[in-house]
């Protein structure tokens, strides 16, 4: 597997890597493959898993039933068998590494089981959320936020009445700790047992002892609940499908109400998910897709959606304490509010999302950007300039998120094109430190163009580069340039690989040019993936992974039906058994 | 004192929010057995390194036949007069008997016989002539390299009743034990105001409250990873116990604050800190008040120097009491007398300075119990530490420098303690500046000047 550099971006979608039974092969040892997803298909099945379909068309595509409902879309009918999807399932077993939660993942979570709020310190470490190292500074950052949450919990008896329903004027010792408990429960997503129960008991015993009185008991409980590992951590044990020999099992009723609620609300269950999984009533195929649907129709959906767009897009994160007035602050609510109004008002799709000709600015961004006769703090829908802004690619956020034509180029490569960028293909820092500026006379393209013609530069400069010259109008933090320091500015460019490939002329070309790319929709799809399971795309995937394209594509890049698609993939509804 | 440019730690880092309306804290709590429990097994198997040096200056040497321990072996002895106060601690102590402070001895060299003891004791350099700084580090300033690196202070000097007689209250090589590391040899004068001390260490410290309670919490979130771990395949379990890792690493740092609480700020309004400046040649000028202040100030000096290894603000100290003018009276001894006065000024009173060098012993070992008072986790203050205590002569009124009346305590590093080593061949006193060196991991051969120094002393860890 190829790795690029960083972010977000997969490179599986652009390699055709061989399946490890070949597309379109069944293997000797049986058919469960589509067995296995009869499963999940009816629930009927999944009582005496025993699911026997000889139709191919059982895999992986799921039931059209509300296709085109509601939100315009719904999990498309892939329209028969995918190809991916008929070798032997036992092949396709989908990875589920640990995920840690995403900072505001984490706060949603204290906001909606505790009704605190959280800052934003967490955010900083979003970018490991995937498998790699935690630094220590994010260890401490858990440790001090959970103390502070939790003094806040229980600051006072109507604070810890708000948090845990516990009322410490009325309430023995016994019946308070009972409401802290449930609390804890819902905080690590799982029923307690036994143990847990005694173990916790013995923490608020501790903490009661160390402040001497019962908020203190409480205190300890939530401040131990709020670093637990089942909090920080996505912790999915699994269980085995009923009548399907392991490797293949699924995620446990809590697990899956987890999978749910962070995908489509990046928070915790809400009651009626944890009522579904209490009486196992998320193990079908269906099941899944109503919760997902109700989730969707909430407006807490559009958070994940505009975490995963200003992700994408690598809008540069605020730093703490953020000042509310900053450019930057101001950048990632333009685009979060742009987003917003173009998946969940408007056309909700791509498309939309590199064309639509409005923004959203307040007095400071329409001055920075040239919009004339926009007073006050307040962000507001206005029609960005003709001919020099169009969609989120002209935005602040992507602009000075990526400031220089090359990182520009390169986040277009990565992000919309997957693009075949390997780290070894990148030997030199992407801003060369030692270079000196630009001549009198010369444009920054040209000065790139200078330093870079060179055989040695351009195999790695030229693609991106040619790209990321569509940018030339917008200086480092997206203002706009008429001329460059008197200079006509050259805004041509062009994508030389994929069915994008092709000249245009400035960034409002380049974003047409990518809004009609089945490539690009392709890409889009395998950027969500990723984001949706918190890991990288694998072989296994295979069958995932069409589907999630494909239906993409019949939705015409419709996000709301992709978030649906995404629960009813093997990916999401399956995972290793124990 | 010499301050740390490359740390910003402090004992009252960055915590917003304190642990409200909390008294005070039970102690025996059932977490604190199971952690002191698991950490023991853990301490058992290796010595813990030594990490913290503390050389203590005594001034005017002993009265030798007081001082030296009988008995008929290295560990079966019996402790002399003036180091009987260290029985309760004789286990902690190596009486390091029959070294020869050979660079400082004035029959060999032409060396002040009170100042180059002063300037020889941690250096091994041999005075350059009276009234001369020596040209090299002492063995503190070397180590602090080491050891303090991450600390807010790479030393901490403190002295007690400072600048007596002739040096009017002056930084002079006859009251001055420690110098730079660099090329200057810049000697480092103590600190003197226990106020201004106390304000500098500990004036921005946290409640102890708060470790308590964070190590309450830590131990319980620990637990949960702990147990969740071996729940999981091997990939996800590396990661929580990555985490782990790192929940263990708040825990350390927080037994590091448990254990730090900054000692009481008695009132020492009685005590002129300057009081040096106020001294005459011959000590006639005396300062009752001062003087009398001197127990509450020392043990105030003792109980800082103590928690600023505790609180983790420095790996390295000296505490000096006097010097070697030592023109001080002892009010609560009922000496009236200077103690120069005692030694030879006034002819030889080996009573009295035995009754003073046995005072100063009583003084050392509250500052071992206090050092061993201080839990660490799986071990004690003490444990990681390792002090020296030393004069700058041997004989009050001869001024010998054979036979030196040097002791070590402590722990760290393998040091073997509880004994009474005695060296008749009278090695020169480098060689066991070159085996606490040795001791702290440093693997030199020789320390100071080169006349002086054969090799690392044997026998002592």
């Amino acid at each position: 597997m190829r790795t690029i550099i960083r972010g977000l971006s997969i490179l599986l979608a652009c390699a055709a890597t061989p399946l490890p039974l070949g597309c379109g092969i069944r293997s000797e040892v049986g058919h469960i493959g589509a067995d296995a997803m009869g499963v999940l298909t009816d629930g009927g099945a999944a009582q005496d898993g025993v699911a026997v379909s000889d139709r191919p068309d059982d895999a992986a595509a799921p039931s059209d039933g509300d296709g085109g409902k509601s939100d315009g879309g719904g999990a498309a009918d892939a329209g028969g068998v995918l190809a991916a999807c008929t070798s032997d399932i036992a092949t396709r077993v989908p990875p589920a590494p640990l995920r840690r939660l995403r900072g505001y993942e984490y706060q949603n979570t204290v906001r909606d089981l505790l009704g605190l709020r959280a800052p934003d310190t967490l955010v900083t470490f979003d970018r490991a959320g995937l498998p790699g190292d935690l630094p220590q500074q994010a260890a401490d950052a858990y440790h001090d936020l959970a103390h502070e949450l939790a003094l806040e919990a229980t600051r006072d008896a109507t604070a810890i009445g708000a948090t845990t329903k516990c009322d410490v004027m009325t309430m023995n010792e016994a019946a308070c700790l009972d409401q802290v408990l449930n609390v804890v429960s819902r905080l690590l997503r799982q029923p307690l047992d036994a143990s847990d129960v005694t173990e916790w008991r013995s923490v608020f015993a501790e903490g009661r002892a160390l402040g001497g009185d019962l908020a203190s008991g409480v205190r300890a409980v939530l401040e131990v609940a709020l670093q637990s590992p089942e909090l920080l951590y996505r912790v999915e044990l699994g269980e085995m499908l009923p009548g399907v020999p392991a490797p293949l099992g699924r995620p446990r009723p809590f697990e899956m109400a987890a999978r749910l609620s962070y995908l489509l609300w990046g928070s915790a269950p809400d009651d009626l998910l944890w009522q579904a999984a209490t009486a196992d009533r998320l193990t079908t195929k269906s099941d899944v897709e109503s919760h997902a649907r109700r989730l969707l129709a909430d407006a807490r959906a559009r958070e994940p959606v505009r975490h995963f767009y200003l992700d994408f897009l690598n809008a540069p994160v605020a730093l703490a304490p953020a000042d509310p007035t900053a450019l930057g602050t101001l950048f990632r609510q333009e685009t979060a509010a742009f987003v917003d109004e173009v998946v969940w008002n408007g056309a909700g799709d791509l498309k939309g999302l590199l064309t639509a000709p409005f923004g959203f600015v307040n007095q400071r961004l329409a001055e920075h950007y040239g919009i004339p006769g926009i007073v006050g703090n307040e962000l507001r829908k206005v029609a960005v300039p003709a001919g020099q802004r169009r969609g989120f690619l002209t935005q602040g956020a992507f602009l000075s998120g990526a400031s220089t034509m090359t990182r520009r180029g390169l986040q277009i490569a990565q992000r919309f094109l997957c693009g075949p960028l390997e780290k070894g293909d990148l030997t030199l820092p992407l801003v060369h430190p030692l270079h000196p500026p630009p001549a009198d006379g010369q444009t920054v393209r040209q000065h790139i163009e200078q330093l870079t013609g060179r055989a040695e530069c351009s195999t790695c400069h030229r693609p991106l580069d040619a790209t990321g010259f569509a940018f030339s109008h917008y200086d480092g933090t997206g203002k706009w340039m008429e001329t460059e320091r008197g200079l006509a500015i050259d805004a041509r460019g062009e994508i030389l690989t994929g069915d994008a490939a092709g000249s245009f002329d400035g960034a409002l070309e380049l974003a047409q040019r990518l809004a009609n790319s089945r490539d690009v929709l392709d890409c889009h799809a395998d950027q969500w993936m990723k984001f949706a399971y918190g890991r990288d795309i694998v072989a296994a995937d295979a069958c995932s992974r069409e589907f999630l394209q494909q239906s993409l594509a019949k939705t015409g890049g419709n996000i709301p039906s992709l978030m649906i698609s995404l629960t009813q993939t093997e990916a999401f509804l399956y995972r290793p058994a124990p | 004192m010499t301050q740390n440019t490359n740390s910003k730690r402090g004992v009252g880092a960055s915590r917003r929010s304190f642990l409200r309306g909390t008294g005070q804290v039970a102690i025996a709590l059932p977490w604190l057995e199971t952690m002191a429990e698991r950490r023991r097994a853990h301490a058992a198997a290796a010595p813990v390194p030594a990490k913290r040096f503390l050389a203590v200056y005594q001034p005017g040497g002993t009265v030798l036949e007081n001082w030296r321990p009988s008995g008929s072996s290295e560990t079966d002895f019996k402790l002399s007069p003036i180091l009987a106060p260290f029985e309760p601690l004789k286990n902690r102590l190596v009486v390091v008997d029959g070294l020869h402070m050979k660079c400082a001895d004035q029959t060999l060299f032409n060396v002040e016989q009170c100042q180059g003891g002063m300037v020889g004791w941690l250096t091994g350099m041999v005075q350059p002539g009276a009234g001369n700084w020596v040209k090299g580090p002492s063995i503190d300033q070397v180590l602090a390299r080491r050891l303090s690196a991450d600390k807010r202070l790479a030393s901490l000097q403190m002295a007690i009743r400072w600048g007596t007689g002739k040096s009017h209250g002056l930084i002079h090589p006859i009251n001055t034990a420690t110098f730079a590391d660099n090329a200057t040899f810049a000697p480092i004068p103590p600190l003197l105001d226990p106020v201004k001390i106390w304000q500098m260490l500990f004036g921005d410290a946290r409640p102890p409250t708060k470790a308590a309670w964070d190590r309450s919490i830590l131990d319980a979130v620990g637990r949960r990873y702990a147990r969740l771990a071996v729940k999981l395949g091997a990939a996800d379990r590396q990661r929580l116990e990555a985490h782990l890792e790192k929940i263990r690493d708040i825990e350390r740092r927080v037994a590091v604050q448990a254990s730090c609480r900054p000692p009481e700020l008695v009132d020492t309004s009685d005590y002129n800190p300057e009081s040096g400046r106020n001294s005459d040649d011959v000590g006639r000028i005396k300062d009752i008040p001062t003087d009398s202040a001197i127990p509450k100030v020392g043990k105030l000096m003792t109980d800082m120097m103590v928690m600023a290894f505790a609180c983790d603000l420095t790996a390295v100290g000296l505490l000096q009491w006097s010097d070697t003018e030592a023109k001080h009276t002892f009010p609560w001894l009922g000496l009236d007398q200077h103690h120069r006065y005692y030694q030879n000024d006034g002819g030889y009173h080996p009573r009295e300075l035995t009754q003073i060098a046995t005072w100063y012993s009583s003084q050392h070992v509250y500052l071992l119990q206090e050092l061993a008072k201080v839990d660490l986790g799986d071990h004690k203050l003490i444990d990681e530490t390792v002090v020296f205590f030393g004069s700058e002569r041997q004989h009050a009124a001869t001024y010998a420098k054979k036979d030196m009346p040097f002791l070590l305590a402590g722990g760290g590093g393998g040091l073997r303690t509880g004994r009474w080593v005695r060296y008749p061949d009278a090695p020169p006193h480098n060689n066991l500046l070159v085996s606490l060196f040795n001791l702290f991991g440093d693997s030199r051969t020789a320390f100071g000047d080169e006349r002086c120094v054969t090799g690392p002393l044997p026998n002592l860890f």
